[in-house]
């Protein structure tokens, strides 16, 4: 047995490994890149890049996982077991431990990242991070009790959602990116938009964050004249409202929250821009981190971030309109940010002790 | 407004000012240096003149050499300008969207106006639309909508100094008792619309006579125009208070009181230069410019830009490219002649013509980072200045460290040849000496970042060339091509050091400036693409699965990798940081990939037949 | 070959612990942010010179007033907003005697316009304008106002310094001359 997993390592260790492999991930690479004009990015990365399995048609072939995963395991098979410390191998090997370390910084970023961004309007306070991608249904009792349903819990269930609500939702439908059409005919059932509107699933947008979501829902055992179908969307301007024996329930479609464990206030977004041009030459948030004693006032630059409690903040955007300037801050938690660095290093010095030891093979 | 109306400001919008001539034997060294702020920074009217000249680059009548005389014609004498064929409508939907009838291809400022006048809505609805779903007609039309205006703007700009169409009725000048020179231009005019204001309002409206309703329909023509103008910025911020970098046109700056004592003396300095403009007299244009010159250089906190503003100019007149280009074809005859007659000590003359042409080159980059104060990377004209000049380095140095010096000089100078015409066709379509936006601007990690991927891109494309001629010389006969494998792999390694570093510190950018190494971004595949294939033919022939043959092959194919990566994410027109879509760039590009996947399969393909026949 | 792997985890902790570490010790680099700092100005371009008429047919050169605070008003009876705004400007000249020279240019094409609106103010109004500080000039060709300092809008004030250098320029009447915080303000500034 154990010689078995020995010759099954040393197998893993031979470099035809990676260069079978390695012409699979430049086309998944090249299809992906192509892909994105006409999918978007956020698209083309699930398919192509994030992927286990990539479909084409009904074949299944590997997706960016397993084939860098193979990559990966070939290489630290050959750094463990064959890399001996030669001095003609020292450039290769040192090069291969930084390629190493990469991958290794890259399996705990994809396993620990999580992500979210913070728009925080001048003189306001935020702890609430909001979710890129993903969205979810939220019902929040006047009391501040709050729920969250996932938004592909919101699909067709036949069922209504199993959480402690004095009435019940069922959810019908639910579209990633929805048309907004008028309902052809309508009954007593539909209520408030619902009444005109339905929802229909359209294609997906290249930009992810351009869909509009939207979900289908029934409202049973509510207020009586509540009682029927809704629809609602990420665009509503305003909460559905649905109460029973005087609790009061707002319900919304909204972007996925999570929330920091301390807060920022956001003193003066400044942008600068090119005399004479609206293109921005610069711009930062001055900040206030305020977590229990903790009162600090900073300064959040475009490339120099803030870090504190394993959260990195950026400055990432901003939005300008009547009722004044919001700082946009994308929030990063991620343990694999140092790696890079590391391995950029070593990758430099081991190509370069490896270049040196060839051109002196020439005179030798 | 209605219709009516419409065509009478038009018309009197092309009737404003007085007759000129040509003046193309004026003395423009002063008037080429005069300060102007535009695109973000101060730059001098040679560049601005350049910048506007391309926009109308289609027209073939426009050489970069007149630009400057293109724009004193259009500031100083607008009627002139507004008759000159300057717009290439040679497009024939173009042409019926527009309701042009002709054959000429090459239409006026004065005919395009008021037809882009009458399309207004049709341009309003374009506007509507995503610039990514408008056709091919429609594109066109918002360019030429756009240049109209621009024009429209520079002719209008100074339009405030110069003498009115209609003059004030004669009888009006001295009834009122207005100084006859004053009644000349619209802002000597000004000192008196009192009175004039006095006498409409005595008279009834029945009895004002059709020539001074005419004059005051111009007069509010003129306000009209040039009421939100503000492109020929060519006055700074005057008070010391106002802590604004913004500079002004001088009708702006009048008209919302930043004017002052100041800008009155340097705008009188152009009204001069005008008046001597219109006169063609070279004597006092000359006198006037350099006058107006001297006066601009007195601005404060012009102090840091006044250097500058002659170096661009130098820049931008002798052009240093074009030495390069004359050397490096020295280079390459020298390298033909040494060929064909190896006996000849030939090797030493075409190094020193190599260096030279370098030297320009690299001259010509040092002033660009001077001039713009940024990496010299990042628009995509310079990375090919930046990556042609890494070439030409890299070939000197291996030519004086090896023995095949002839085949090396001739490789750099080669590739110094192409990149420069692949670099001409950029620039064509404007090298406008930009500023950039937020995130791309002052990093460390992006300006390394760029520095060390353009690099390896130079290496590559040199690397890729030797392999070229490795399949060359086994095609036709030559059997000890073998020794250029040893040297291939060597550049292999060195190109794949810059291009692993760069596309790695390419993420720790990312990283910095936005909370994530990689993001699938099509100039980072891109990037990547290139590492991957390198990776792969080296570590292909280090682990014996490529031949020489084969691993030369891939190297070679390199060529495309790069294109792609380079040139070809741009065409994606997603992500971060592309440079920008440039048209026409799509068929380039898949003609030289596919030309190169024919030529390198041929070749090995040959060789292949070659070397079994040969066993 | 152990080494490799050891060396692998080794580096692999550390990297993990350091980024531990900074993750959640780090600091904000700034811990206060910098603020814009007023900057004390001291190039203040020089007054142009020259001489005006005032409306009894006095002649004054500008360069008489050195040592004082001078407010150059451009005005005309036509101009609503200057004619709010001129007692204003009186006042203000009236409170800082030794201070303050209110040159007061009227770009009027008729004389006799000004006359009439004078006649027409009331009480302070006269006895404000018949101070010494105060001088009205008549600029009807408008070679100081247009040509000289580019004004073409009504009103426009300059205040030139003591020095003769040219301070600052209000445009338009929102300014409210007579206010005790403008006064004091002016003051401190060109002390």
């Amino acid at each position: 047995m154990l010689k078995k997993i020995k010759k099954t390592a040393f197998r893993m260790a031979r470099p035809d490994i990676m260069f079978y492999c390695l012409p699979w991930l430049m086309f998944l690479l090249v299809a992906g890149t192509i892909a994105q004009k006409e999918i978007g990015l956020y698209q083309a990365e699930k398919i192509f890049f994030s992927s286990w399995i990539l479909w084409i048609g009904y074949a299944p072939l590997p997706g960016g996982i397993p084939t860098l995963g193979i990559i990966f395991l070939n290489l630290a098979a050959k750094f463990i077991l064959k890399s001996r410390w030669e001095k003609k191998r020292v450039g290769t090997i040192i090069s291969h431990f930084g390629i190493l370390l990469l991958f290794i910084g890259a399996i705990f970023t994809a396993l620990t990242t999580e992500e979210g961004f913070l728009l925080i309007p001048e003189n306001e306070t935020s702890h609430t991070i909001y979710d890129y991608h993903k969205k979810a249904f939220y019902i929040r009792e006047e009391n501040g009790t709050v729920y969250a349903i996932p938004f592909e819990d919101m699909k067709d269930q036949n069922h209504p959602i199993s959480i402690d609500l004095p009435f019940k939702i069922t959810p019908l439908s639910h579209c990633i990116n929805c048309d907004v059409t008028t309902r052809p005919s309508s009954n007593s059932s539909h209520k408030g938009l619902a009444k005109e509107k339905q929802l229909k699933p359209a294609p997906l947008q290249n930009d992810s964050e351009t869909n509009l979501a939207g979900v289908t829902f029934q409202i049973s055992h509510a207020d009586d004249d509540q009682n029927g179908t809704y629809i609602s969307t990420e665009a509503m301007p305003s909460p559905l409202i649905i109460t029973k024996d005087a609790r009061r329930f707002d319900l919304r479609l909204q972007r996925k929250e999570a929330s920091l464990p301390f807060d920022i206030t956001l003193n003066d977004f400044v942008r600068e821009q090119h005399p004479g041009t609206d293109m921005p030459s610069h711009y930062h948030s001055d900040i206030t981190l305020t977590d229990g004693e903790i009162n600090w006032q900073t300064r959040i630059d475009m490339n120099s971030p803030l870090r504190y409690r394993g959260y990195t903040i950026f400055q990432s955007s901003f939005t300008d309109n009547e009722q004044g300037q919001a700082s946009i801050l994308a929030v990063v938690k991620n343990t694999g940010w140092l790696f890079p660095y590391i391995s950029s290093i070593l990758i430099a010095l081991g190509l370069i002790l490896h270049l040196i030891i060839r051109l002196k093979g020439r005179y030798d | 407004m209605t219709k009516h109306t419409y065509l009478l400001t038009i018309l009197c919008f092309f009737s404003l000012i007085g007759p000129a001539l040509a003046q193309n034997t004026l003395d423009m060294r002063f008037f080429s240096k005069l300060p102007i702020q535009h695109d973000g920074r101060i730059k001098p009217m040679e560049s601005f003149a350049r910048h506007l000249n391309a926009k109308l680059q289609s027209n073939p009548n426009l050489e970069n050499q007149t630009a400057i005389y293109f724009i004193a014609e259009a500031f100083f004498d607008p009627a002139k300008f507004s008759v000159k064929p300057l717009f290439d409508v040679s497009d024939s939907k173009l042409k019926q969207t527009l309701g042009l009838n002709g054959k000429q291809p090459l239409f006026s400022l004065s005919v395009i106006i008021p037809l882009l006048q009458k399309k207004r809505s049709f341009l309003e609805k374009i506007l509507e639309k995503n610039p990514n779903e408008w056709n091919e007609t429609e594109k066109k039309l918002y360019d030429l909508y756009e240049t109209a205006s621009l024009l429209k703007s520079v002719m209008t700009s100074f339009q405030i100094f110069l003498p009115l169409k209609i003059p004030l009725p004669e009888r009006l000048i001295s009834e009122l008792n207005i100084p006859a020179s004053d009644a000349e231009t619209y802002l000597t005019f000004k000192k008196h619309e009192e009175r004039f204001k006095t006498y409409l309002q005595k008279q009834p409206p029945e009895q004002i006579r059709e020539d001074v309703k005419a004059f005051l329909f111009q007069i509010t023509a003129i306000e009209q125009n040039t009421d939100r103008q503000n492109f020929v910025r060519i006055l700074p911020p005057e008070w010391p208070l106002n802590t604004s970098d913004e500079w002004n046109s001088p009708w702006i700056l009048i008209n919302t009181g930043l004017s002052g004592p100041e800008s009155a003396a340097y705008i009188s300095q152009w009204e001069r230069m005008a008046a001597a403009y219109r006169d063609n007299s070279p004597a006092e244009w000359r006198q006037a410019s350099q006058s107006a010159l001297n006066h601009a250089l007195e601005f404060k906190n012009i102090d840091t830009t006044k250097n500058k503003l002659n170096l661009e100019v130098t820049y931008l007149t002798l052009n240093p490219y074009f030495f390069t280009l004359i050397f490096y074809a020295l280079t390459l005859g020298i390298c033909l002649i040494a060929f064909m007659k190896p006996e000849l000590p030939l090797s030493i003359l075409g190094l020193t013509t190599l260096i030279s042409g370098s030297l320009f080159q690299m001259i010509a980059i040092i002033m660009r980072i001077i001039i713009l104060e940024r990496p010299p990377v990042s628009t995509l004209f310079e990375s090919i200045l930046f990556v042609s000049l890494i070439c030409v380095a890299t070939s000197l140095i291996m030519a004086i460290l090896r023995k095949d010096k002839t085949f090396l000089i001739f490789i750099g100078a080669l590739l110094g040849i192409l990149f420069y015409y692949l670099g001409a066709y950029f620039a064509k379509s404007g090298d406008t000496l930009q500023v950039l936006t937020a995130v791309l601007d002052t990093s460390f990690w992006l300006g390394t970042h760029v520095i060390i991927i353009t690099a390896g891109y130079g290496l590559c494309a040199i690397t890729a060339m030797v392999a070229h001629f490795y399949l060359f010389k086994c095609v036709f006969n030559d059997n000890n091509a073998s020794y250029l494998v040893p040297l291939t792999l060597k550049l292999a390694l060195a190109s794949l050091l810059l291009t692993t570093v760069g596309t790695i510190l390419g993420g720790i950018w990312a990283d910095q400036s936005w909370g994530r190494f990689w993001g699938w971004d099509p100039k980072e595949n891109g990037a990547l693409l290139i590492v991957l294939w390198l990776i792969w033919a080296i570590h292909g022939k280090i682990a014996g699965q490529l031949k020489d043959l084969g691993f030369m092959a891939c190297i070679a194919l390199l060529n495309i990798i790069v294109a792609l990566a380079w040139f070809g994410v741009n065409l994606l027109n997603v992500g971060l940081h592309s440079y920008g879509f440039i048209n026409g760039i799509a068929y380039g590009l898949s003609a030289f990939c596919i030309a190169e996947i024919v030529l390198i399969a041929v070749l090995t393909y040959i060789s292949i037949r070659k070397f079994k026949h040969e066993a | 070959m152990k080494l490799n792997l050891i060396l692998l985890l080794l580096f692999t902790i550390v990297a993990l612990g350091i980024t531990t570490y900074l993750n959640h010790f780090s600091r904000p680099q700034i811990l206060s942010v910098p603020q814009p700092t007023d900057q004390e100005i001291t190039n203040f371009p020089p007054a142009p010179t020259f001489s005006f008429t005032t409306l009894d047919q006095k002649s004054y050169e500008i360069t008489e007033f050195k040592g004082k605070i001078i407010i150059l008003n451009f005005w005309a009876s036509w101009c609503a907003p200057c004619v709010v705004e001129f007692p204003k400007l009186l006042e203000l000249a009236s409170q800082e005697p030794e201070n303050i020279i209110l040159i007061a240019i009227s770009v009027d094409a008729d004389k006799q316009n000004i006359d009439t609106f004078f006649n027409k103010m009331g009480a302070d109004f006269q006895k404000n304008i018949h101070q010494k500080n105060v001088l009205i000039g008549w600029d009807p060709n408008k070679a100081i106002s247009q040509d000289l300092f580019q004004t073409i809008l009504y009103p426009e004030t300059y205040i030139i310094g003591r020095d003769l250098t040219l301070r600052r320029k209000i445009v338009g009447a929102d300014t409210d001359f007579s206010s005790e915080a403008f006064r004091k303000n002016l003051l401190k500034e060109l002390h």
